[in-house]
């Protein structure tokens, strides 16, 4: 890459014309980016730092209280121990999945057939979560739902998937990675395809077998592509909402064992208990989380690809 | 990816550049909220004399619609029949009907308040409403209005429940309580000839109500508990019962004084989270079958304890079982509330709003509300003679035991928050029945550790003792 | 082509198999939800459970239609994903290409920016957000609820990625010489380029928005504003029949299932434009 000011010196017009383009092009994008993302991702900072109320116009600064009383929660440590599992769990699975299956349909099996079993897995990323979710409590269902049924079969007991405390986060992932899956591999599969066919040919003509091409082609080239699967999955998955609360909504407090979640604390601690800054210390933790681990996330697999 | 690299120094930067801009601006979060205060009292003293003064007209000739918000989705036949008889009489007037289910209700509020887009008239409990009060969101009761809500027509306990700050702030439209519902044939077929009717009996019933199956699994329970679900549930259901042994979950220490404690974890609290345990030990109740109504109507419950509306439920969704149950007030005490009706400072037609509300307490509408949602009026001068004898379901709320003491939700803003956290705690002592069973010692140091929980988050309350 | 024995054909057909056999297993949830919408009541509580109705019945979707304006919210959650989709890939593929293809002072720290608000969840700055929106008065209207989802910050940082992969500079430099200008090279032959990643976007756009949920139910008061999603829930929060709200959830999945074999034609076009490239 040259340098900005190498190419002022070198070409000055052109790249005048070319930076009002850029200008041009980057500024409405900027704008509508500062304004519904970056202003207020900083004012829930701002909040963090006061005791506030949503609803009462005092507000008071408390410095770093409400950051030093969330570590002494329980609630803020379960949920963070939950959603920790829920996510390197979610991850891990509809990612090493859909890497399977992307490579068994991005090249294995193709045409008609292929696309007919790829919109088999990416069906359930389209319907919402709110309805699927729905149809998940009925098949978890202890007594007369159809995943304890279909146990039976294999004579395997009946499972408390909603009501145990482990069984109901295993039941959450499930539906998630279920949920997932599609999306992760219809990403791979594209960043697959658009793999230059020479490279695999030339891979084959040197007597690599699929395994190597996999291992030393594919992967390589596919490791920015991953990246973002990866990135993705633990960002949505440290965000986890919907199904949780779903789940363990009912008028009737029916089965449905609530998995308690960052998100589901912060709206609890801000919209039931109106304490907006607290539930703001624990979103800028969360952020921070989600941070620490995508940096990682990105020196692992940039050393990996190299 | 060298842009990788410049991660964290770019971070970095947006936070600052965030935070820079994110405090040049508070304006844009508290505008709402100031916006609101100081018209407060203006804006609810000129509803008060324009419908004081303009009783017959109060809603003009030009058009209006009316937005109802409430948190029970099946009042809103309710307020649409009202809607549609209050429309023939003024026909300028429509109306449009927005309900959601009460927690989503209650969110939609604390955010819809403040930005001044709710409703033209918003139907919750007072003692919810109370923050909202405070910052000048909602209107005083006109004086005409006020004048009507006397104890010929409620009971004290409704006119306590509608009160804040001693003084009447919501106008009451329906209240409510618990009864305990029991199927009819389950009783007979156990042998049982009439429902319980004190708690050891409840206990007694249940022990020989519940049945399993082969493998030892709960297919039926004898009561049913609420042992899951978000929010205060909960630990509201355990009050109820913690009420008939004559404890709250937290009691003011001495009257007036406003300060609290929690009641929930002397011998009685430590006895009735035995018997949950227990319970769930000698399989008379399960967290793998369904509660509540829906155990009720598909017969996977003999007993549980719910308010009315379950009546009406049960004739849509289970009408075989009509006629085979029955309700009957709980032995020694009830729990308490009311829904109370308000309109928001910042509704466009306050004297009109307030008139709605006035139809709403006459006697023709509030006799509607068993008949179409199954809940009960508020107002006591109503003869539901003929009602209860069309549909006896209801008796256990009708015929209430003289001496039954009526409980409220104390005035506390920070009682949603220690009931909820409590709820948390009951849940997961629930989960870990087999380690709690036959344990006394255990239970009460369990119930002393969330005792301590609860006065902490009394005292941040400011009415810590 | 290079393996032809009879132990590669067996084994090819024992994957393909195993994937029919998973991908089954995938759409069995949704195939048992709309199986459950078209039993009455009774036969939902049947154990175990059977695989179809014993009595077919379409009761719970006259009652689901009845009890919420199903099809008004269906209009309102296209218009509301439709919106959402054009400016998404509109500022992502123009952004995303400036980023790749040009060095300009500041390239790195507005990407950055834009990637570290990708990383920030929307539940974190919602609050906020909320009380800029109602500032300008848009809380309960459409244009409020669309706000939000003009902009989609991973739709830039994926759009970066396969512009670098994707777009040969040889080819802009070319299309440069040919005089083409760069408003004509990136609304016009960068996008052909890009189709396949377009394709995926575009269907990642659609449904975040069409099954956004916390933002409506924050910034939404009247029914009918309300997209699809949020009646639903609405709906299902407040009945205990599971008939109908199985029901109203199959009318909720339709459109996203039709709408969905409409865009994978397109996905289809730009995978053999790839091809082409090679």
């Amino acid at each position: 890459m040259i340098s900005p000011l190498a190419a002022v010196r070198a070409v000055p017009r052109r790249t005048w014309l070319r930076h009002r383009f850029v200008f041009l092009v980057l500024a409405p994008v900027m704008v509508l980016f500062i304004y519904l993302r970056i202003i207020p991702t900083g004012q829930a900072v701002v909040m963090s730092f006061f005791k506030w109320e949503l609803i009462k116009p005092a507000e008071q600064f408390v410095g770093f209280d409400n950051y030093t009383n969330l570590l002494k929660d329980d609630n803020f440590r379960l949920a963070f121990f939950n959603t920790t599992i829920f996510a390197v769990a979610t991850t891990v699975l509809s990612v090493a999945m859909a890497l399977l299956l992307a490579a068994l349909l991005a090249r294995a099996v193709r045409g008609r057939l292929g696309g007919a079993i790829e919109l088999l897995y990416f069906a359930p990323v389209l319907v919402s979560m709110v309805p699927v979710t729905l149809g998940w409590r009925e098949i978890f269902n202890y007594n007369n739902g159809i995943l304890n049924a279909g146990l039976g079969i294999f004579g395997i007991g009946k499972q408390p998937w909603l009501s145990d405390p482990t069984m109901a986060l295993v039941a959450v992932v499930i539906l998630s990675v279920w949920k997932q899956l599609g999306y992760n591999m219809i990403i791979l599969i594209v960043g697959m395809r658009a793999i230059p066919h020479v490279f695999h040919e030339a891979a084959a003509v040197d007597g690599a077998g699929a395994w190597q091409q996999f291992r030393h082609i594919t992967l390589p080239l596919l490791a920015p592509v991953l990246l973002f699967v990866i990135v993705i999955t633990t960002i949505s998955s440290y965000n986890v909402f919907t199904q949780v609360y779903v789940l363990a909504s009912d008028v009737q407090g029916a089965p449905g064992r609530l998995v308690r979640v960052l998100v589901y604390d912060i709206f609890e601690n801000g919209f039931r208990f109106f304490n907006m800054g607290y539930a703001a210390a624990e979103a800028v933790y969360l952020f921070l989380i989600v941070i620490v681990l995508t940096i990682i996330q990105f020196r692992f697999l940039r050393g990996s690809a190299e | 990816m060298k842009q990788f690299l410049g991660l964290r120094k770019g971070l970095a930067l947006t936070m600052a550049l965030g935070l820079a801009i994110g405090a040049c601006s508070p304006a844009a979060s508290t505008a709402p909220s100031t916006a609101g205060s100081p018209a407060a009292s203006s804006s609810g003293g000129a509803s008060a004399s324009a419908s004081a003064s303009a009783v017959a007209n109060a809603c003009g000739d030009a058009a209006v619609t009316l937005n109802v918000w409430g948190g029970y989705p099946e009042l809103d036949a309710v307020y649409k029949k009202a809607g549609e008889a209050f429309t023939a009489l003024h026909p300028n007037v429509t109306f449009t009907i927005f309900s959601t289910d009460l927690r989503g209700f209650e969110q939609k509020l604390t955010t819809a308040l403040p930005s001044n887009t709710a409703g033209d008239v918003v139907v919750r409990t007072s003692n919810f409403l109370a923050r909202f009060i405070d910052q000048g969101l909602l209107a005083p009761v006109p004086d005409d209005l006020l004048a009507t809500i006397t104890a010929d027509r409620y009971d004290a306990t409704v006119l306590q429940d509608s009160s804040y700050k001693d003084k009447v702030v919501g106008v009451p439209l329906f209240s409510s309580g618990s009864a305990l519902y029991y199927n009819k044939d389950m009783l007979t077929e156990a042998g049982l000839s009439g429902p319980p009717t004190s708690m050891d009996q409840i206990w007694e019933y249940a022990k020989k109500l519940a049945k399993t199956d082969a493998s030892g699994s709960v297919t039926r329970s004898g009561i049913s508990f609420r042992l899951s679900g978000q929010g205060s549930g909960v630990a509201e259901k355990f009050w109820i019962l913690l009420l008939q042994y004559g404890h709250e979950l937290v009691k003011e220490t001495s009257p007036g004084s406003g300060k609290w404690a929690a009641d929930y974890n002397g011998p009685d609290g430590a006895k009735l989270l035995q018997i949950y345990v227990d319970s769930l030990r000698d399989k008379i109740d399960s967290q793998n079958i369904e509660h509540d109504a829906k155990a009720f109507e598909t017969k996977a419950t003999a007993m549980f304890a719910r308010e009315p509306w379950v009546v009406a439920d049960i004739a849509t969704n289970a009408p075989d079982l009509v006629g085979k149950y029955g309700s009957i007030s709980l032995p020694n005490a009830d729990l308490g509330a009311t829904e109370t009706m308000f309109v928001p400072t910042a509704a466009p037609n306050p004297a009109c709003s307030w008139d709605f509300i006035k139809f709403l307490t006459e006697q023709e509408q509030q006799l509607t509300i068993p008949t179409i949602a199954g809940w009960l009026p508020s107002r006591k001068d109503l003869d539901l003679t003929e009602f209860l004898a069309a549909n006896p379901g209801y008796e256990g709320f009708l015929k209430k035991p003289a001496g039954i003491k009526i409980s409220l939700t104390p005035p506390l803003p920070e009682f949603d928050e220690l009931e909820t956290k409590l709820a948390t705690h009951l849940v997961d002592a629930y989960a870990d029945y087999a380690n709690l069973a036959g344990k006394p010692d255990k239970i009460q140091a369990l119930l002393n550790t969330w005792a301590d929980e609860t006065n902490q988050i009394l005292a941040k309350g400011g009415h810590g003792s | 082509m290079r393996t032809s024995g009879l132990a590669y054909r067996i084994g090819r057909w024992i994957v393909i198999a195993l994937l029919i056999a998973g991908g089954i297993a995938m759409i069995f949830p949704i195939f048992w939800l709309i199986s459950t919408s078209l039993r009455p009541a009774p036969e939902l509580l049947f154990v175990p459970p059977k695989l179809l109705p014993v009595h077919w019945t379409l009761d719970n979707y006259a009652k689901a239609l009845t009890a919420a304006p199903m099809l008004l919210y269906l209009w309102n959650s296209l218009q509301f994903a439709v919106v959402s989709t054009i400016f998404i890939l509109l500022t992502s593929t123009v952004a995303g290409y400036v980023f790749a293809k040009f060095s300009f002072p500041g390239n790195n720290f507005l990407f950055i920016l834009v990637l570290a608000t990708a990383i920030v969840p929307f539940e974190i700055y919602m609050v906020p957000l909320f009380l800029q929106v109602n500032a300008i008065k848009l809380v309960n209207t459409q244009l409020g609820l669309f706000l939000p989802f003009l902009v989609l910050s991973y739709g830039i940082f994926f759009m970066r990625q396969n512009t670098r992969t994707s777009v040969p500079d040889e080819l802009l430099d070319a299309a440069r010489i040919d005089g083409m200008s760069e408003w004509g090279i990136m609304l016009r032959l960068v996008p052909r380029l890009l189709a396949p990643a377009i394709a995926a976007l575009a269907i990642l756009a659609f449904i975040q928005a069409w099954t956004a949920f916390i933002w409506p139910l924050l910034i939404l008061n009247k029914p009918s504003l309300f997209p699809m999603e949020l009646g639903l829930s609405q709906l299902a929060n407040t009945r205990v029949d599971f008939g109908l709200t199985n029901a109203a959830a199959v009318i909720a999945m339709a459109p996203t299932l039709i709408a969905f074999l409409l865009l994978r034609r397109r996905i289809v076009e730009g995978i053999t434009l790839t091809g082409l490239k090679g």
